[in-house]
């Protein structure tokens, strides 16, 4: 008996608890430091790729209409056909992004480099950061 | 005694499913459905997803923006851009979308440098037309109708074979045109294409 009102007590308690705490406003974590997207051209999402498709070429060039142009070339180390997405984003002088592109299948023949080549639909574009992961 | 310990053991088992049957509830409200990212692809097959079709207006749009007859040409271009064929052999194939993807990039990108008619609307536009100038509706203004300077022309085209194991394996391939509209003369083609194999889309079953 004792141990059955012990426990209804200790039950209403977490609950009680969980709602207390899982209401109301919190205070949001900053970064203390800046992400790799704040200072790379280029970031892989997937850990296991850096080795698996490393870069072999990273350029960019402003054209004459203000639109910025990236090349890049992977090249698949693998024995078979890499399904990955590639992703850039393209930032102003404030290193706030302008235009990006959403995920876009990028497919590496196995033992082949791949080059990828993207320009900006707007201009004013001064950096950029280009992103890859493994395909779900 | 005996008749209080009954009713306090009562009471327990009592706001036990009070506190249980709640929880249960709670967990009915949350629901099955989750909102995912535009670029997640939570059900895949064989056919062209919109990741698909999103890359390929993008590419379509940044090749599009950057051609030297666009450029060089005085003032600003108008585009007719026609329904894309569907040749897909599936229903599944939307043309208004995808036109719309790449248009919508293309008039918010080129600081006004390309303009399209919307040819959706032509009969209701010269309907209008008719109606001012006969004078039974007011306009504020009157004003020729551009012709076309670019015809963009589009075609979706697939093919598909099953393998023994009852997958199948599809190839997509999407083409555009530009065609001066006064000479015939196609200036330029760009294509997008790509191949699945796995699972039949939902048309096939």
């Amino acid at each position: 008996m004792n141990s059955l009102k012990t426990l209804s007590h200790i039950i209403l308690t977490l609950v009680a608890l969980t709602l207390i705490y899982g209401c109301g406003p919190h205070q949001g974590a900053r970064m203390t430091k800046p992400t790799l997207e704040k200072n790379e051209n280029l970031v892989y999402l997937d850990y296991a790729l850096t080795s698996k498709i490393p870069n072999e070429v990273l350029e960019a060039e402003i054209l004459e209409s203000g639109r910025m142009r990236v090349y890049a070339r992977f090249y698949n180390k693998q024995d078979k056909t890499a399904e990955c997405q590639i992703k850039i984003k393209f930032k102003n002088d404030d290193g706030r992004i302008i235009d990006q592109t959403g995920w876009m299948p990028f497919l590496l023949p196995r033992r082949e480099s791949t080059e990828f080549e993207h320009i900006s639909l707007t201009s004013g574009v001064k950096d950029f950061t280009l992103l890859l992961r493994a395909a779900e | 005694m005996k008749n209080s310990q009954q009713n306090n053991s009562q009471l327990y088992v009592g706001l036990l499913s009070i506190i249980f049957g709640t929880l249960l509830v709670l967990s009915g409200c949350v629901g099955t459905v989750s909102r995912v990212h535009k670029d997640d692809e939570p059900v895949k097959d064989v056919e062209a997803s919109d990741v698909d079709m999103r890359a390929m207006a993008r590419e379509m749009a940044t090749a599009i923006i950057e051609l030297e007859m666009i450029k060089n040409h005085d003032g600003p271009v108008v585009v007719a851009f026609p329904t894309i064929n569907n040749r897909t052999l599936t229903v599944d194939f939307n043309s208004s979308n995808l036109q719309s993807m790449i248009r919508k990039q293309l008039i918010e990108h080129s600081n006004g440098k390309l303009q399209f008619l919307d040819m959706e609307l032509s009969n209701l536009i010269f309907a209008e037309r008719d109606a001012k100038r006969s004078g039974q509706k007011t306009s504020s203004k009157r004003a020729d109708l551009p012709g076309a300077d670019y015809f963009l022309k589009g075609e979706a085209h697939s093919s598909r074979k099953i393998a023994s194991d009852g997958q199948m394996s599809a190839s997509h391939r999407y083409f555009f045109r530009l065609t001066d509209a006064e000479t015939g003369i196609i200036g330029w083609e760009k294509d997008y294409e790509f191949k699945k194999y796995g699972r039949r889309g939902m048309v096939y079953r």
